[in-house]
């Protein structure tokens, strides 16, 4: 008998879904104004026929009106992104689902030791002490400290890029908006690459696979990376059963 | 983005000393340019307008500066302290060496001509006020159109063998527009005999020099200097974006080449551990049925 288990709702895979679109457009606009001189080939082809449209010369104009366009969904898509963000962690907040925190709950030292093995389990291959194994959650502490280092750059860019387009800067009040923005970015740059190592590792495919189906993990998958997260479901479900 | 060597090129040195305060400078920038009239408007200060505008790419900024003055008259000497003395300073943008509008740009729309004279071409600009933000001494400005104007150093001028408009219609010898050669050697001779002198040595982040370098007795430029030019000519938050733009965007790169092996060397692992897996199923299921047989 096949046996999944619900492991990401529809709401969060919509929001996720919604994230990755937002979230690539916003850094494909963004890079290309952060650095013209590495990322002016994205805008080029952009540019080009729309150039002599508004009267430059495709040789001189199309990296301008690039980078107008570019620009303009930058700050189009920018409050869409941020309103997402704000409905969707009011929601986290108000039906009390942030559970990804819950790992930092532990002590100090049993989180360091949990984060060791499962650095040396994904990037070098090292099997996981029992322990650990037996008592990892629906996220671990990797996940935990992830979530924070992305919150915080999520706060760094949304609050300097609302400061920017909504508020009337002085120049060194925008430069200082401007700083902390390319700050918040290459966080977000990391967190992605951290994210993405995570998702696309081999362990963790079925995930990948549910994020963008529908939801579902098979039951030992789930028992093999999230035993004790399963051990509560089963619990509650089988308390329920009984009630 | 590439400039000429700060040594090469052209440069404007002001006397300030010498001005008058006439304002004809102002006037011919605006005329040559063809900028309409700025609004101007009564103020505690002779300065109109009172900062430079998208309209208004120089501006006599006047001083008010008290100091100790020294009236001698048949022999008999009359000290005056906290005399009131106004100190008009032409001012226009610096044209910086290396100039970090210039690189602030996205668009590359900021030219710097091989004379060194640093152009914002107005087609090209996006209005995104970068060059505004990494100017330390507050030039670009934002125009009603949205696009940024600042002095071009009368380029279509000089190159065509002329001198800037403001330069020539000085008529009080206040401009020597020369060479940057002559023009550091001529503002050293005036530093040597007493002078202040601003833009000869200043930060790095302009490129140590601009192209407009100002001289002024040496009592009325320790207020009058200190009024108009920057402590230090640097915008510290822009200086640190640049830096952090050239270790991350390399950094990036490598993490994420570092990032791709991790991620090609767990999918080699798995494939061998699932060969290992499906060679130790075979091999037991063909025990199992040796076995039965």
């Amino acid at each position: 008998m096949s046996s999944d288990i619900e492991i990401l709702s529809f709401g969060t895979r919509i929001a996720h879904t919604l994230q990755l679109i937002f979230f690539t457009l916003l850094v494909l606009t963004g890079i290309v104004l952060l650095s013209m001189e590495t990322f002016a080939w994205i805008i080029y082809p952009i540019g080009v026929p729309l150039a002599p449209i508004v009267g430059l010369s495709q040789e001189t104009g199309a990296i301008t009106v690039g980078a107008e366009v570019a620009r303009a969904i930058h700050r189009f898509i920018g409050p869409l992104w941020g309103a997402l963000l704000i409905v969707y962690g009011l929601y986290l907040v108000i039906t009390r689902k942030i559970f990804v925190f819950e790992p930092l709950r532990r002590p100090l030292r049993d989180q360091i030791r949990e984060a060791i093995a499962l650095s040396n389990h994904y990037a070098l291959g090292k099997p996981l002490p029992r322990d650990i194994e037996e008592n990892l959650d629906r996220h671990n502490v990797l996940v935990a400290y992830l979530t924070i280092l992305l919150v915080v750059s999520f706060i760094l860019v949304g609050g300097s890029g609302a400061a920017i387009i909504y508020l009337n800067l002085t120049p060194d009040q925008h430069s200082l908006m401007l700083l902390l923005h390319d700050i918040g970015f290459y966080l977000s740059i990391l967190f992605t690459l951290a994210h993405i190592f995570a998702v696309a590792h081999p362990a963790n495919v079925p995930l990948l696979k549910a994020m963008f189906t529908n939801g579902m993990v098979s039951l030992e998958w789930a028992e093999k990376h999230m035993p004790r997260h399963i051990r509560r479901i089963l619990g509650r479900t089988r308390t329920e059963a009984r009630e | 983005m590439e400039f000429p060597s700060r040594d090469s090129g052209i440069a404007v040195l002001v006397n300030v000393d010498n001005c008058i305060g006439c304002r004809a400078c102002q006037v011919a920038c605006q005329t040559w340019n063809g900028r309409s009239p700025p609004q101007t408007s009564f103020s505690p200060t002779f300065t109109n307008p009172p900062s430079l505008r998208a309209d208004a790419w120089k501006v006599v900024v006047f001083h008010e500066i008290t100091r100790e003055k020294v009236l001698s008259f048949e022999g008999s000497t009359v000290k005056i302290s906290n005399a009131v003395d106004v100190v008009p300073i032409p001012y226009n943008c610096l044209h910086c060496a290396t100039a970090p509008c210039a690189r602030a740009c996205p668009v590359g729309a900021i030219k710097v001509s091989p004379e060194g004279a640093v152009v914002i071409e107005a087609s090209e600009c996006i209005g995104c006020g970068y060059c505004a933000d990494a100017c330390p001494y507050d030039v670009p400005k934002s125009g009603s159109d949205g696009k940024y104007y600042k002095c071009t150093f009368c380029v279509d001028r000089i190159q065509n063998g002329k001198a800037p408009a403001c330069v020539e219609v000085c008529p009080a010898n206040v401009f020597t527009f020369t060479s940057m050669e002559k023009a550091v050697k001529l503002a050293n001779d005036m530093r040597a005999s007493g002078k202040a002198v601003y833009g000869l040595d200043v930060d790095n982040y302009v490129g140590g020099r601009v192209r407009w370098i100002f001289a002024l007795s040496g009592d009325k430029a320790s207020t009058a200097f200190a009024k108009q030019f920057p402590e230090k000519a640097v915008v510290r938050t822009e200086s640190i974006r640049e830096a952090l733009k050239s270790i991350s965007i390399p950094g990036v790169g490598v993490i994420a080449a570092a990032v791709f092996a991790l991620g090609v060397v767990a999918w080699r692992r798995e494939r061998i551990r699932r060969i290992r897996d499906n060679g130790k199923h075979k091999k037991e299921s063909k025990n199992s049925s040796d076995k039965g047989a």
